[in-house]
């Protein structure tokens, strides 16, 4: 700041002495050159001008003596007195009289004289009356006149030079000021350009400064994405076995006593936890790195709102929160992602039954605005609200503001709402209260104004058992394969996580005619499969010497593999998007870790042991 | 007395001869310009006299200016040079002008051809008089033409103008 106002001063400081210098500079610099050019009749004219006075007086002089002996006639003697006359005029007036006025002495002298020959009229005119007399006063007078004359030409010589002398002296001390000012300029221009020099060095610093910190926080984030993608991966993986063994076990939960039962429920219902918060941090550190793109599509919004609710419905009849939805009478069409739209309303659905107290309420409304075309849907509760000085902190992530332990909550869910609103081009925002309870909003654009169809009870029923991450499954497992059995299937597992290959195979445990073969190394799955001629292929991606996608492109070629379907099962997130890159397609993708109702199902749809009967047999809490 | 009468006529025809081979009718007043050197018509011994009267005859011409000699501008009003000139068939590239006090002034008689220089017989209407720089003042349109308000023009403006020698 000080050096900022300091660096204010000195530019000011420097632009004014340079103004003031240039100025002073300017106008010596033009007085000279008026004193240069100045046209000078008059100065050069001077001496021979006041000359011709005493030239003149003497030439009457000479008339007036050799007049009285006839040798002139008299009317010489008028015009020679006539010629002095127009030479004493001559310093009446103009240049000849400035020229002389700057040489007081001179202009004295001058005076006297012009007096003295204009007094000689009436002795002239009583000569030319009597020329053969020339009054003896006249040529006194004259003489007198001719002497005057003569002092006022050694008179202006001798001002004059003194005069020249003086004025060189002042043009000597006019060019020394010039020059020392012209030295004054340069320094000040040096000043400045070291000064500008140094600005634009500091702002070159600057600019390096700014793009070295952008790198270093670029590659930061880099760094963080890929050791969060890593991290994923390498979690997914264990939880795999978690969830994996969990579910297998609950499928046979008939052997076990119901304290163990419940136990392997919390493991399941710990372990969804855990894999919806590695889902959360991943999409926020694609956000954050600018990697998550969303597309945006035309949807309607009263699905949106029933979706959220249907999610958060088990959690608000657990803390008796009663939810209202608002008044559909109307539908918007807007201009968004509809699973992301859905995520961020769940959020905030969530956080109004999670920060609330029991047997409150949570109420969702829908505000669209005409000017703007914004739909506004708004969540608001009567919960425990947000204290004042919480409220910077509410959209930045991992800021958790609830302080009670009991609350479960990653705090990367408003964090990641309002990056998602943004990137669906809408706004975000909230108003609370402590003890009063909360307001938050997000606006998206409006497409259309739409009829609302009648209102659906989808939210009812807790059997809507939804797993995030993933889809439901197209086609549900049933029970009493025995029935559907045409042979024997044999379906091919590469995999190289000892734990994976055990969860595969008690979820094949219940299928009775189909044999799993495992192979834990790309080599050993490509032997197997062209020695067994699998009906399925499950295929691990990240495997340890040749990778998945080697070996997917390996079947893909071989012409008697190239027809056998190919299912990935990674807990690579990425998994589907890298084979696409590489031009391999995969028949199905299950991401790790696996749902064995759905992945139940969908390996027997490739291997036509199904029916196309929607019954849910998921896990029940 | 045949012989007178010879005489008389022969001077008669010659005077006449005279008179119409110059073209130019002898000054009646005083004489305030002579002009001698390389013309063809006189009217005097091998010059050119004029009276105030032969040279109003002649177009005149005013001009208007600011002079080094005066604190205000002028009005300068009489022939032009170039007028006088040619009235007389003056060839030369140089005119002589001489003052009353035998300062003299060598003119490039191309300036008459350039500039309208006026000799002035008259200031704001004044008929100039010796003392007013008379009879006559040869003068250039400073403030009409800015390229002639230098020493080299200014001293050409001789003025108490008697004389003018063509060469």
């Amino acid at each position: 700041m000080l050096v900022k106002r300091i660096r204010w001063i000195v530019g000011i400081a420097l632009v004014t002495a340079t103004v003031i210098l240039a100025v002073a500079i300017f106008s010596t610099i033009g007085s000279l050159r008026e004193g240069a050019l100045e046209v000078r009749v008059a100065k050069d004219d001077l001496y021979w001008s006041i000359h011709q006075i005493e030239s003149e007086a003497m030439n009457l002089l000479i008339i007036a003596h050799t007049m009285q002996n006839g040798e002139h006639p008299p009317e010489d003697l008028n015009t020679r007195y006539s010629v002095l006359l127009s030479r004493t005029d001559l310093f009446k007036e103009g240049e000849f009289r400035e020229a002389v006025n700057i040489l007081p002495d001179t202009r004295d002298l001058m005076m006297t004289i012009t007096t003295r020959v204009e007094a000689l009229g009436p002795l002239i005119e009583s000569a030319l009356k009597t020329p053969d007399a020339i009054p003896p006063a006249l040529i006194e007078k004259l003489e007198i006149i001719r002497r005057t004359a003569r002092d006022l030409t050694l008179t202006a010589h001798k001002e004059h030079v003194t005069h020249r002398v003086i004025k060189r002296g002042e043009l000597t001390d006019t060019f020394y000021y010039t020059e020392a000012l012209l030295c004054v300029l340069a320094g000040v221009i040096v000043i400045s350009m070291v000064s500008l020099y140094w600005l634009m060095y500091l702002a070159r610093k600057a600019q390096l400064d700014a793009d070295f910190q952008r790198r270093r926080a670029e590659s930061n984030s880099d760094a963080k994405s890929r050791f969060l993608s890593n991290m994923s991966h390498e979690l997914r993986t264990p939880l795999n076995a978690i969830m994996g063994f969990a579910q297998l076990i609950q499928l046979n939960s008939r052997n076990l006593t119901t304290e163990q039962t419940q136990y392997i429920n919390q493991i399941y219902k710990a372990s969804e936890h855990l894999l919806s918060l590695i889902i959360d941090i991943m999409d926020l550190s694609k956000i954050e790195s600018g990697q998550l793109s969303i597309e945006l599509a035309p949807c309607q919004i009263q699905p949106v709102i029933n979706e959220s609710v249907a999610m958060v419905r088990s959690m608000a009849q657990a803390n008796s929160i009663s939810i209202y939805k608002p008044d559909l009478r109307q539908d918007y069409l807007i201009n968004a992602n509809h699973t992301r739209t859905v995520q961020v309303l769940t959020n905030f659905l969530t956080n109004a039954i999670k920060y609330n107290h029991k047997g409150g309420w949570v109420k969702i409304e829908l505000d669209h605005n005409a000017i703007t075309g914004m739909l506004r849907i708004s969540v608001a509760d009567n919960g425990m609200g947000i204290a004042k000085k919480d409220h910077c902190k509410v959209f930045k992530p991992f800021e958790r503001l609830a302080h009670d332990p009991a609350i479960e909550g990653s705090g990367i869910g408003l964090a990641m709402s309002s990056q998602l609103v943004q990137l669906m081009n809408g706004q975000i925002g909230f108003n609370s209260k402590e003890d009063q309870g909360s307001y938050f909003w997000l606006e998206l654009p409006v497409l259309e104004v739409v009829t609302a169809p009648s209102e659906e009870t989808a939210t009812t029923g807790s059997e809507n058992k939804q797993f995030p991450a993933h889809s439901l499954p197209e086609f549900e497992y049933l029970e009493g394969l025995k029935e559907l059995a045409s042979g024997l299937k044999t379906v091919l597992y590469i995999e190289d996580n000892d734990s994976s290959i055990r969860v595969m195979e008690g979820l094949f445990d219940s299928f009775a005619n189909i044999r799993l073969m495992t192979a834990t190394t790309a080599e050993q799955g490509l032997d197997l499969a062209r020695s067994c001629l699998p009906q399925l292929i499950l295929l691990d991606l990240n495997l340890p010497t040749t990778s998945g996608l080697e070996v997917c492109a390996l079947l893909r070629n071989d012409p008697r593999l190239s027809d056998i379907p190919i299912i990935a099962v990674t807990a690579n997130v990425n998994g589907s998007q890298e084979a696409r890159e590489q031009g391999l397609e995969f028949d199905e993708f299950i991401l790790k870790p696996i749902d064995i109702a759905s992945t139940k199902s969908i390996i027997l749809q490739y291997l036509g042991q199904y029916q196309p009967s929607r019954k849910d047999l998921s896990v029940q809490d | 007395m045949k012989t007178l009468r010879l005489f008389l006529l022969m001077l008669g025809l010659g005077l006449c001869f005279q008179s119409f081979a110059s073209g130019l009718r002898a000054p009646e007043g005083a004489v305030v310009l002579t002009v001698a050197g390389n013309i063809l018509k006189t009217n005097e011994d091998h010059v050119a006299a004029f009276d105030l009267n032969m040279l109003d005859q002649l177009p005149q011409h005013s001009v208007n200016t600011t002079t080094p000699w005066f604190d205000k501008p002028k009005t300068f009003t009489g022939p032009l040079a170039r007028d006088v000139l040619k009235l007389l068939g003056a060839s030369g590239t140089n005119a002589r002008a001489v003052a009353l006090n035998d300062y003299h002034i060598d003119i490039p008689t191309q300036d008459f051809d350039d500039f309208d220089v006026i000799l002035a017989t008259r200031i704001d209407g004044e008929i100039l008089s010796i003392r007013d720089k008379g009879p006559l003042f040869i003068i250039y349109p400073f403030d009409q033409i800015p390229e002639t308000r230098n020493e080299v023009f200014f001293q050409r403006c001789i003025w108490q103008l008697v004389q003018v020698i063509v060469e």
